[in-house]
C-alpha cells in the first residue's frame, strides 16, 4: 500500500493507495500513524477513496488508529470509504464508531 | 519415501494446493478461485466476499494455526459437490475451540483491535466447518445458485 501525506490547515490527509491486509498495509498504516502523533499531528483524515480491498487485520488497525490517537487527544476521522469496506465495519458493529464523510471540505470542517 | 500427507477427495476436488507457511502465497491463490467462482457462476459481489472468507481462512492457518513455520504446510482445496461450493484449509497446527472464540459484536469487544476474521467468514459463506483432529481443517461453503432446469 501507499501513502500519501499532504496537510489543510493543520489536519493531516493521508491518501491510501492499495489493500490494508495482514502483512500489507496494516503495518504501514500503524507506523504512519504513530510517526505522525509522535510529531504531534493528532487531526488526521484518512482519505480511502483508492483502498481496493481490506481484511478483518485493516480492520483491527483502523481500530488501533482511532484509539492510539484518541489515547493521544486527536482526532482520527475516514474519507471516502467504499461500500464494501462500510459494509465491513457495519456488520461488525463499528461502523458508528468511525466518524466518516464522503466530502473532503466537510471532514476537513469538521475538525474545527 | 511414501506421501503419507493429507489429500482430498478426488471426485469432487477441482484445485488441490499445498504450500509453505508464508502469506505471499494468496497472490497465487486469489486469482485461481476467483476463475473457480466465476466459471461456477457466481457474480463479482459474491466473488470479492467468497475471497474475503477465504483470505481470513488462510490468514488463521498460517499465523495463529502454523505460527509461520516454514516448515508446516498449509493445504488448500477447492470443491464443488451437490450444489455447494466448498474451499477447505487446513493447517498442521495445535488446533483450537471454535466455541472459546469470543464474540466481537459483543458490547465488550467491539472496541478490540483484533479476532473478527471467524465472524466474517461465518458473515460471508453459508456455513463454515470445523475439524480440530488433524491441526485445523476449516471447511467454507457456498451454496451455488440454483439454474433454470433445460427442458
Amino acid at each position: 500500500m501507499k501513502i500519501y501525506h499532504r496537510s489543510v490547515d493543520d489536519i493531516t490527509i493521508l491518501d491510501l493507495e492499495g489493500q490494508i491486509t495482514i502483512g500489507e498495509g496494516d503495518v504501514q498504516l500503524r507506523e504512519a500513524i504513530h510517526k505522525l502523533v509522535e510529531i504531534g499531528q493528532k487531526r488526521i483524515l484518512l482519505n480511502m477513496a483508492r483502498v481496493t480491498y481490506m481484511d478483518s487485520s485493516g480492520v483491527g488497525e483502523l481500530m488501533a488508529c482511532l484509539q492510539h490517537i484518541q489515547e493521544h487527544e486527536g482526532q482520527f476521522k475516514l474519507l471516502n470509504i467504499s461500500k464494501k469496506i462500510k459494509n465491513l465495519l457495519f456488520i461488525a458493529q463499528i461502523l458508528s464508531i468511525f466518524e466518516y464523510f464522503n466530502d473532503e471540505e466537510l471532514a476537513v470542517a469538521s475538525f474545527n | 519415501m511414501p506421501d503419507t500427507s493429507p489429500h482430498l477427495p478426488r471426485e469432487i476436488t477441482l484445485v488441490e494446493i499445498r504450500f509453505n507457511s508464508s502469506l505471499s502465497i494468496l497472490d497465487m491463490i486469489q486469482p485461481i478461485t476467483n476463475k473457480v467462482c466465476d466459471q461456477l457462476g457466481f457474480d463479482e459481489d459474491s466473488q470479492y466476499w467468497i475471497w474475503l472468507a477465504t483470505q481470513e481462512a488462510l490468514n488463521n492457518a498460517i499465523k495463529h494455526g502454523n505460527k509461520f513455520d516454514p516448515n508446516k504446510k498449509v493445504l488448500f482445496g477447492l470443491q464443488v459437490d451437490q450444489g455447494e461450493f466448498r474451499i477447505v484449509v487446513q493447517d498442521e497446527g495445535e488446533g483450537f475451540n471454535v466455541q472459546e472464540v469470543p464474540d466481537p459484536t459483543r458490547k465488550e469487544n467491539l472496541l478490540k483491535t483484533s479476532g473478527r476474521g471467524i465472524f466474517y467468514m461465518r458473515s460471508f459463506m453459508d456455513r463454515v466447518e470445523y475439524n480440530t483432529e488433524n491441526g485445523t481443517k476449516v471447511t467454507l461453503v457456498k451454496r451455488q445458485k440454483e439454474t433454470d432446469e433445460e427442458a
